[in-house]
């Protein structure tokens, strides 16, 4: 398959794309990146919506992606939130561009997705995700649907909101089986096993351990996908967001640099956040440095590399659960901090010296409000 | 793509049947809001239905605010602080999506009016055990915003243009549209034969509901939520009637003023009582409502100022002359002593055919008021 075509439903309508993406490859590629084949897509924003409340296109239906769906569109439509990009982790990687978005937006998006594709190939933990997921959503699909039919869609219901429920306490990356048994969804999934073995086929309660069993297996294997999303949010979107800058000065002419940029300095915190780590590593390192970084770490040991200066914390091999989980949250929670909030805990930095974790905080929040700052400079500039 | 949509939706259609069982339960307290349409939408007083999610890890703000990271941790209930505490892992109740990023403030469900209404009919016809009815026959005409005023000479005369086979191919979709075998739209303006075939009996299948609330410091409250019941079982019963209601909005105090359905949702009491001012609006909007049943639904306390009280004898002798009918709910939640208008209209009351009077106090008379009014409508 030759890489970066469009998918053969919609050839036509990304003809104008294709220079520009050609190009874009070709740039990012000199810097040292590379990618899987990519299949672009051109969608509304309904079906952007439905993949990101779903997560994939063909998960199994549960009235709970419908409320995230539904909300989901009330806040696009209502123009309070929009989906910047929707890029599917499999292989060939699935890329979509919105359908009313204008050229130069749609160009942001495919730098963007460059860098979550460079990512997604070349993080070592994304090794362990599975490429496959889109096959396995649907087998698991026809699975469930399959279970409603035999067991009635009510109850098959009931476990899904139950497994959802615990879904969140999955961890791939535990190897440790006595360790992993503490999480409460391999717990119930083992222990759902081993009652189903022990009781007779007869036993009405043998139906209902098995179905469990099952519903719980296909959650998990979903979840851990889901989950490594969850951990690489703020790198992971910062490296895309680094790279999409990165190739846009080469691509964008001087009018429309300075429209990126305004667009490029509302995105949430989890991007500027992001994007300000690897740009300080550039400042220092140049592309080796950020090269290197966005193939061994995730969000805590990105930020924390900072911090300890090249220590092997949070590498997957180093260490089963990477960094502290205190240092981890602290880290999620300040990329969900708006600026002037970040502004307040600057100014408790004294009482803050005590902690590292919490030092780290005020770092990434400082140079997130240093680089808004620089940017809305630039705003008033043109202004 | 377009079979993804089609998913979502369906998802989404689930998750809205749970969330009506829901908004069930929180009906009673939703619909004594004030202010209960905003632009089109009721706001419910809860976020998007979700699970509740367990996973691992705490966001503490407050040891973000004070850094503190010690390995002892905070004294559990029951005040026994639990040993390395600062290095676990907790399972915390958190909500949110999970496929999605989501960066923004959580979003407070909104229903379009016409689906809150269709859920409050639910509940309430089951509540209080009122007959379900079935929907109407379709008749040959047709929804549409080009419904046209119809004269004689459209009723008795074939048009001089007829054109003879759009006459045929449309007459044949009303006949089938009629006989309830296919639903097509009728194009009336080519269907001549539609009108000769017995113009006598042809019933023009209309209706004008004039609503008239009184603004003037009584309604609020349960009282509000009452009339708005009310007017949902009414609106229930109307629709499967009739297939072309035109309604109106009147509220009045010292002034009258007619209003959108959603300023009607959304009064805001104040002022004193002109009866007269509101009677004479409620008459002021019929102006062009020809084949229409008319309906008028009035809801005041009667506490008239007495200065008005002449005025509103006149308008309202007027009103029983060009209303079909008038059906006058009087809110009293306390048993009040009767008002001069009041007396006036129990008075009129035994020798006006198409009046009705009742008392709002509660839900089971409401229910009452519904049906005297419903027997009145079906003479």
């Amino acid at each position: 398959m030759s890489p970066d075509r469009p998918h053969p439903t919609e050839a036509d309508e990304l003809a104008e794309y294709h220079p520009f993406i050609k190009r874009m490859r070709e740039i990012g590629e000199s810097y040292g990146m590379s990618y899987r084949d990519i299949f672009w897509r051109k969608a509304t924003q309904d079906n952007l919506s439905f993949v990101a409340s779903f997560g994939l296109p063909n998960r199994f239906s549960h009235w709970y992606f419908g409320g995230i769906y539904k909300n989901l569109k009330i806040q696009q439509d209502e123009s309070l939130i929009s989906i910047l990009e929707l890029v599917l982790n499999t292989d060939p990687v699935y890329a979509f561009l919105l359908e009313h978005n204008s050229l130069l937006e749609n160009l942001m998006v495919i730098a963007h997705v460059y860098g979550h594709v460079d990512f997604f190939r070349n993080n070592a933990w994304y090794v362990k995700s599975d490429r496959n997921m889109l096959n396995r959503c649907e087998f698991h699909a026809r699975t469930i649907r399959e279970l409603a039919a035999t067991h009635g869609q009510a109850k098959v219901d009931d476990m899904i909101e139950a497994s959802l429920t615990i879904a969140n306490t999955v961890n791939p990356f535990e190897r440790d089986p006595k360790k992993k048994r503490e999480r409460l969804i391999y717990f119930i999934r083992d222990h759902t096993r081993t009652l189903a073995s022990t009781t007779k086929k007869s036993d009405p309660r043998h139906t209902d351990l098995k179905l469990a069993h099952q519903v719980l297996s296909m959650m998990c294997l979903e979840m851990e996908y889901f989950d490594l999303i969850g951990r690489t949010q703020i790198i992971n979107e910062g490296w895309a967001s680094f790279v999409e800058f990165k190739i846009l000065e080469k691509v964008l002419k001087p009018k429309e640099w300075l429209e990126f940029t305004l667009q490029f300095s509302k995105r949430p915190a989890p991007y500027l956040i992001g994007f300000t780590l690897f740009n300080a590593c550039f400042r220092r390192g140049g592309w080796p440095e950020v090269l290197q970084i966005r193939n061994d770490y995730e969000d805590i040991a990105g930020a924390g590399r900072h911090r300890h200066h090249g220590a092997e914390v949070g590498r997957p091999g180093a260490t089963q659960e990477p960094a502290g989980a205190r240092l981890r949250l602290r880290t999620y929670t300040a990329a969900r901090l708006t600026v002037s909030s970040a502004r307040l805990i600057i100014r408790s930095r004294e009482r803050s010296r005590s902690s590292p974790g919490m030092a780290l905080c005020v770092w990434i929040s400082s140079e997130t409000v240093r680089m808004v700052s620089a940017l809305t400079r630039c705003r008033a500039a043109r202004v | 793509m377009a079979q993804y949509v089609d998913r979502g939706k369906l998802a989404q259609v689930e998750h809205d049947k749970r969330l009506r069982e829901y908004l069930k339960k929180d009906f009673n307290v939703l619909i004594q809001k004030q202010k209960l349409v905003r632009d089109g939408k009721v706001k419910t007083n809860f976020a998007t239905l979700d699970l509740p999610t367990l996973r691992f890890g705490k966001p503490d703000k407050e040891s973000l605010a004070s850094g503190g990271g010690g390995g002892k941790g905070k004294p559990q209930k029951g005040g026994k602080p639990q040993q390395g505490q600062g290095q676990k892992e907790e399972l915390v109740d958190v909500s949110g999506a999970q496929g999605a990023d989501d960066h923004s403030d959580p979003q407070y469900v909104e229903l379009d009016f016409d689906e809150f209404v269709r859920m409050a009919q639910e509940q309430l016809i089951e509540e209080l055990n009122l007959p379900p009815l079935n929907p109407p026959r379709l008749s040959g005409e047709v929804l549409s915003d080009e419904n046209v005023e119809l004269d004689d000479q459209d009723r008795y005369g074939l048009m001089v243009d007829l054109d003879l086979e759009a006459t045929m191919v449309e007459s044949l979709k009303r006949s089938l549209r009629e006989s309830g075998r296919a639903e097509y739209n009728v194009d009336l303006r080519h269907d001549g034969w539609y009108f000769t075939e017995a113009p006598v009996t042809e019933r023009a299948n209309r209706a004008v509901e004039v609503y008239l609330l009184d603004i003037s410091g009584s309604v609020s409250g349960h009282n509000i939520a009452l009339i708005r019941k009310f007017i949902f079982i009414l609106w229930y019963y109307l629709d499967k009637k009739y297939r072309l209601n035109a309604r109106r909005y009147i509220v009045f105090q010292d002034e009258a003023e007619e209003v959108e359905r959603d300023a009607f949702f959304s009064i805001e009491s104040k002022g004193g009582t002109h009866i007269s001012a509101g009677l004479s609006k409620a008459l002021g909007v019929l102006h062009g409502f020809h084949e229409y049943d008319k309906y008028l639904f009035f809801f005041s306390d009667g506490d008239n100022s007495s200065s008005d009280d002449e005025a509103a004898k006149g308008q309202l002798e007027k009103l029983f002359d060009a209303f079909d009918l008038i059906c006058y709910g009087r809110i009293n939640p306390c048993d009040s002593p009767i008002s001069p208008f009041n007396k006036l209209v129990k008075e009129h009351l035994e020798r006006v055919e198409n009046l009705t009077f009742s008392d709002i106090k509660d839900l089971d008379n409401v229910s009452e008021t519904v049906k005297k009014f419903l027997n009145i409508m079906n003479r």
